[in-house]
């Protein structure tokens, strides 16, 4: 060990010793500011509450309308749809069933 | 005032955060304020008071209660809303003064001189140029440092409570109070080479 480091050593360890505060009461300015700023987070509550619970939700809600809408455009029920159109009307219509048949 | 061991802080807490009671609020703030007031007095940078620094984390402590989950006693959680908040402000100070020989007051001196002597005990007045030198010291250290330092070797505090008021690892509180101390030797070495008067003033000499 050095001398510098013992000498920090021995600096630090009469440092502890000596450290003579005792803290004074709160100053009435400080206590009534920190009451002002918890009551103001009360104030806050509907924002927090609008940011914790109902902005996901909405964006939920959201997304889930974007999907439904994605979906029913491109749905492969719609071509099945048109198929069955068709040989509906072949059905009904003997002759396009001929020509096809020819 | 309540005393810390008599006070039932849970039902005050309740009381504060479902009911909103003011006079809860008021004695859990007279509660909470000499721990406050100790870390901040530690801690503190160089031009900021007390009581600011007080304000400010008594404020940070009040409108973050929601956050108190209750794993740990309110007192801890205080105390490392206390840390943090004292290591932003020493990070906000931009300065790190450098000081010389010529600065010390005669405590300082005096401190340094009985600390040279390993069999010798300091008296009162060394003790509080120790204590002078030290925080001279601390303030030309970064924030950090200085923190671990603070509460590692003039506090006494054991390394897992280091690692709890301030979040950081084993390792990193270890790794950091052994390049404070460093940091630390090397201000007391160039103090020592102030120390010792040049052999050959003004005869051209590069170091006067």
């Amino acid at each position: 060990m050095s001398k510098a480091n013992d000498r920090l050593s021995r600096l630090l360890a009469a440092a502890q010793v000596s450290d003579p505060f005792e803290p004074t009461p709160l100053s009435a300015r400080a206590e009534a500011a920190v009451l002002r700023a918890w009551r103001l987070t009360e104030r806050a509550a509907p924002v927090a509450f609008f940011e914790r619970l109902l902005r996901p939700c909405l964006a939920t809600a959201f997304a889930v309308m974007l999907l439904t809408l994605g979906w029913s455009a491109f749905d492969p029920s719609d071509s099945s749809l048109t198929q069955s159109t068709s040989l509906e009307e072949s059905l009904t219509d003997p002759s396009a069933l001929l020509a096809s048949d020819s | 005032m309540p005393s810390s061991d008599d006070f039932d802080w849970q039902s005050c807490l309740r009381r504060v955060r479902e009911d909103r009671d003011e006079d809860a609020a008021r004695a859990l703030l007279e509660w909470m304020h000499p721990l406050v007031a100790r870390i901040a007095h530690s801690h503190r940078p160089r031009r900021t008071e007390v009581e600011d620094l007080c304000q400010t984390v008594l404020m940070n402590v009040f409108t973050h209660l929601d956050q108190y989950e209750g794993r740990v006693p309110l007192a801890h959680w205080v105390s490392r809303v206390a840390v943090n908040t004292c290591l932003k402000a020493l990070r906000a100070e931009k300065s790190r003064p450098e000081w010389r020989w010529a600065d010390l007051s005669e405590g300082e001196r005096l401190a340094l001189e009985t600390a040279e002597q390993p069999d010798k005990n300091p008296d009162a007045a060394a003790q509080l140029g120790s204590r002078e030198l030290v925080d001279r010291m601390l303030a030309a250290l970064a924030p950090q440092d200085r923190l671990v330092i603070q509460l590692l070797h003039l506090e006494e505090r054991s390394i897992s409570e280091i690692c709890t008021l301030t979040g950081w690892s084993t390792a990193g509180v270890k790794v950091r109070a052994f390049r404070a101390r460093q940091r630390m030797r090397k201000i007391l070495k160039q103090l020592e080479k102030e120390e010792v008067p040049c052999p050959k003033p003004m005869i051209g000499c590069l170091a006067c």
